[in-house]
């Protein structure tokens, strides 16, 4: 048998770096190991981290005697063997299913109340950890921080199934299985709601995104580089910034432009967030999937947009196209931190994104049909291919 | 004006948009699940709404006035259930040819769909085929209601049939199994020796393109035989206008999948093209064989090849297709009367559910209740004078009255419900009357309403009793074995139908003089037995009765113009 000892699994710059000499397949990687195949019935994990490793040896000890978690076979400095399912994911159970089934709220029901009673701090499982095998028994996978983070109520749980629209239906199973339970999470997220003029959004540092406290995610819209935001009403949200300066500066061209009909109205302003409009709608780069051709209609739509942030003297005239929000009150453009400082005089994002979408050649032959101008102006030196080829289209 | 939030797949040209915009009397919000299911710029308006970024549904519902869900699949009706708990609105959900089917559904769906049938308060199949379907999987009957889809007769316009000349077949519809384009492509092979000139067209884009384009080489079709991908709307219609036989092959796919009635069907009838269809799901609905065009077995190659043959060497009759076809398409499945059917189904849930919001019960239990209890006429007339003011009174009284009637029907079911004990006698002479009868055919003929929807709910109420008289029934009278039965059965289906079509058609304001006279012979074909029935009746039901009966003479008041109290 060969030896998956000789895996090595380290960190890398931006992943994990794997090794692999034998002929194990790799079936999983996250930010803290990679789990290699070893037989039908067996995996191994490996961790660059050997604490993690220690954690999670640790957390599967704990809840031996639970049925949903994965026996352990062997167990060493940086490595755990355990078992494999080859089985869906629950995710993948629950596809296209509109209501969740009442034989899956109370398996959930009863992994989330084995978890508490084993004293886990975290009491929730993601859907993608949580397996379904043979008679529709749930096995859960990850349990690296379950007595590390804080989780009461199952929060990324509640929020994948958010996102598969079975929310709704699982909550309203929950009330009537167990009314205690229910409360118990109402009042958590009443408790944790999001008081945005008083809470502070961290900087992640150079890279790695704003840190956001896990409580509120239920409401959480997106977060980027310079922030967060989140919903706040039906028609209001909020964006939270990291450093007060890019607060500063999105504030005064948020302001600034407040005539203008692409650009989203500002209901409050603070140190760190802006209260704004709340966009519904598609995104313009999510409609466009769904397209077979670029319609004129878009491309004038867009290059209204590029024109007038250059007539209000815009510096970076650029529109992403997963930055345009299709409302029912026309293209808003949104993300306009570095609008009047950086410059930037050809949409080079946009350009980028079109010709993910196969629109670019499409686009640039309608703009030169309406506005023979611009097209001459955005042509006259070739567009790179990509931020560091300076290839011809 | 009500307010109806209907929720659809996307928001799509192609997703039935007209039964959510165009419903007279009922204004709309349009509503899908999420913002990447909007797709079409030019149907985004103000009135387009995303299910998953709703706050609060109660406070939604407020804002936004809604008075009713109305969801366009089975699957989106489950969807909307703790949408529809937490608000107590009425759903309705429109059942198409997918939603009937278990094959390829995601997992517990058999159990929601039930759970829906127990929850929701309408149901509208495209056609009495899935509605059958519906009942066979548990869903109440009283809830029905069959809503054909229609054609914009102002879009498709009649034209005559080519007399001479080209020969050019033509199917439309999405490249998947149970569009049976494999089979009409086979049945072409075969008369291309005896119709050298002869073409098949096939539009639509799917899932089987290769096989479809590799199966035509096989029977090397060669210039005879086009696909064509993916036409915009009004090319299809000059696709259409110029081809000289329409065909649909439809079948039940091998995983189960099936039509409802394909809507291209109608299109081509409407405009004048003969037609060769199957008997498949509810396509017998909408042509009769020899009638409005030609039916043939589904799945058949031998029997389609006859069809083509038999339409090609016979053009002279063309003309009697055709315009029987227009006919049938402007009677039954004209897309105005379509929606004004629509809202008149709205229209009756909206009164339950406002009666019941007066009794501050739940639409469902009021759903289940209204059949013993009926409304209180001066409230039911307080509420519909302050709020639907604008319409006109004659109208309003019109529709008042047929709903009444039809509450009535559902009353009497209900008294036969309750009756069921004492009545075992009568229904063991009505179940021998019934095996009496001639054959399906004729059956379908029979005009005797009372009795079949007797049977009807018989077959609700005592499946097992039932099956035990049959089997001693079938002993007596030398019936044959299992398939009988299930003959039988399927009678009992058909005879169902034709109760809902009653009911259907009883609210079309022109057959309305014809069912009043129905439904007063039907009063006295049952008086008998309504007297005994009577007798064992609650008062409450009595008074209940009596009221609805006032309530019907202050209707027939407004409608001739006189006083009509209330409205």
């Amino acid at each position: 048998m060969e030896d998956f000892k000789t895996i090595t699994v380290t960190k890398g710059e931006k992943s994990l770096e794997i090794h692999n000499p034998t002929t194990y397949s790799l079936i999983g990687m996250g930010a803290q190991g990679a789990v290699f195949k070893l037989s039908e019935d067996k995996c191994v994990k490996i961790y660059s981290d050997p604490l993690q490793a220690k954690m999670e040896e640790e957390a599967l000890k704990a809840g031996k005697h639970l049925p949903f978690m994965p026996l352990v076979y062997d167990t060493g400095p940086n490595y755990i063997v355990m078992e494999y399912f080859n089985a869906p994911t629950l995710k993948e159970y629950l596809r296209n299913c509109t209501y969740i089934p009442d034989s899956i709220v109370k398996k959930l029901l009863y992994i989330l109340k084995e978890l508490k009673q084993a004293k886990f701090t975290m009491i929730d499982a993601p859907l993608r950890h949580i397996f379904v095998v043979g008679n529709e028994e749930l096995k859960v996978i990850d349990h690296v921080n379950s007595f590390k983070r804080m989780h009461p109520v199952p929060l990324k749980l509640l929020r994948d199934l958010k996102i598969i629209l079975l929310k709704d239906s699982f909550l309203a199973q929950v009330k009537k299985l167990e009314p205690d339970t229910f409360n118990e999470w109402e009042d958590y997220f009443n408790q944790n709601s999001l008081d945005f003029r008083n809470i502070p959004v961290l900087s992640g540092g150079s890279g790695s995104g704003v840190k956001v406290d896990s409580a509120i995610t239920q409401t959480l819209i997106g977060k980027g580089h310079q922030g967060a935001v989140y919903r706040v009403s039906e028609d209001t949200c909020v964006k939270l910034y990291g450093k007060t300066e890019h607060a500063k500066q999105e504030k005064m061209v948020l302001l600034a432009s407040q005539d203008l009909p692409f650009i989203p109205k500002v209901i409050e302003t603070g140190p760190n967030y802006i209260l704004m409009e709340y966009l519904l709608g598609p995104d313009l780069n999510t409609f466009l999937k769904k397209q077979p051709v670029l319609s004129e209609d878009i491309t004038k739509r867009l290059l209204y947009i590029l024109k007038t942030m250059e007539k209000s003297g815009f510096k970076q005239i650029d529109a992403p196209l997963r930055h345009i929000i299709i409302t029912r009150n026309g293209f808003k453009l949104v993300d306009h931190v570095y609008s009047f400082s950086r410059e930037q005089k050809r949409p080079l994002e946009l350009f980028k994104d079109l010709r993910e979408r196969n629109f670019l050649d499409s686009f640039l032959e309608q703009v030169k049909a309406i506005d023979p101008g611009t097209y001459a102006e955005w042509t006259k030196t070739p567009i790179p291919l990509t931020e560091n080829d300076n290839t011809l289209v | 004006m009500h307010t109806v939030m209907h929720l659809n797949l996307r928001v799509d040209p192609t997703q039935y948009i007209s039964q959510i915009r165009e419903v007279p009397d009922y204004d709309y919000i349009h509503m899908v699940r999420q913002p990447k299911y909007m797709i079409d710029l030019s149907l985004l308006n103000e009135k387009v709404h995303y299910l998953n970024e709703i706050f609060s549904p109660k406070e939604y519902v407020k804002r936004n006035n809604i008075s009713l869900l109305h969801a366009h699949h089975g699957q989106l009706g489950m969807l909307l259930l703790p949408f529809k708990e937490e608000t107590n609105l009425p759903l309705v959900t429109s059942i198409r040819g997918r939603d009937a089917t278990l094959a390829n559904q995601p997992i517990g769906y058999l159990d929601n769909m039930k759970m829906l049938f127990d929850r929701g308060e309408r149901f509208f199949p495209v056609c009495n085929y899935l509605a059958d379907r519906l009942i066979a999987w548990g869903c109440p009957s009283e809830k029905i209601r069959v809503l054909y889809g229609g054609v914009d007769l102002n879009e498709f316009k009649y034209r005559t049939p080519h007399k001479e000349g080209s020969q050019n077949i033509l199917s439309i519809g999405r490249l998947v199994e149970k569009k049976g384009h494999h089979i009409l492509m086979q049945a072409f092979q075969k008369i291309r020796g005896e119709f050298p000139n002869a073409t098949l067209t096939i539009i639509g884009r799917g899932e089987l393109e290769e096989y479809l384009i590799s199966l035509a080489n096989q029977l090397n079709l060669g210039d005879s035989f086009r696909l064509l991908n993916h036409l915009p709307k009004d090319q299809v219609r000059e696709q259409m206008t110029n081809a000289d036989i329409f065909c649909a092959a439809s079948l039940e796919a091998a995983d189960g999948d099936v039509e409802g009635i394909p809507n291209t069907l109608k299109e081509a009838m409407a405009i004048g093209v003969p037609v060769i269809s199957t008997n498949h799901a509810g396509i017998p609905e909408l042509i009769t064989n020899n009638k409005e065009g030609v039916l043939v077995q589904e799945n058949n190659v031998d029997e389609l090849a006859d069809a083509l043959e038999f339409m090609l060497s016979n053009r002279e009759i063309w003309e009697t297709y055709t315009v029987a076809a227009r006919q049938k398409v402007e009677q039954n499945f004209n897309l105005a009367q379509q929606l004004q059917q629509q809202a008149e189904f709205y229209e009756e849930l909206v009164a339950l559910y406002k009666v019941s919001k007066q009794y501050s019960e739940t639409p469902r239990q009021i759903d289940k209740k209204t059949l013993k209890e009926t409304p209180q006429p001066q409230q039911q007339g307080k509420y519909e004078g302050e709020t639907i003011a604008p319409r006109k009174k004659a109208d309003l009284a019109k529709k008042a009255l047929i709903y009444m009637q039809q509450l009535q029907k559902l009353q009497e079911l209900q008294e036969l419900q309750e009756l069921q004990e004492l009545q075992e006698l009568q229904e063991l002479q009505e179940l021998q009357e019934l095996q009496e009868l001639p054959q399906l055919p004729q059956l379908q003929q029979l005009q005797q309403l009372q009795q079949l929807q007797q049977l009807q709910q018989l077959q609700q109420l005592q499946q097992l009793q039932q099956l035990q008289q049959l089997q001693q029934l079938q002993q007596l009278q030398e019936l044959p074995q299992l398939q009988q039965l299930q003959q039988f059965q399927q009678l009992q289906q058909q005879t169902k139908d034709k109760v809902k079509d009653e009911l259907v058609a009883s609210n079309k304001n022109d057959k309305k003089a014809k069912i009043q006279q129905k439904d007063k012979g039907n009063d006295e074909k049952i008086a008998s037995r309504k007297k005994e029935k009577k007798a064992q009746k609650s008062e409450k039901v009595k008074k209940a009765l009596n009221k609805i009966q006032q309530f019907q003479q202050k209707a027939i008041d407004g409608q001739l113009g006189g006083d009509h109290g209330g409205f």
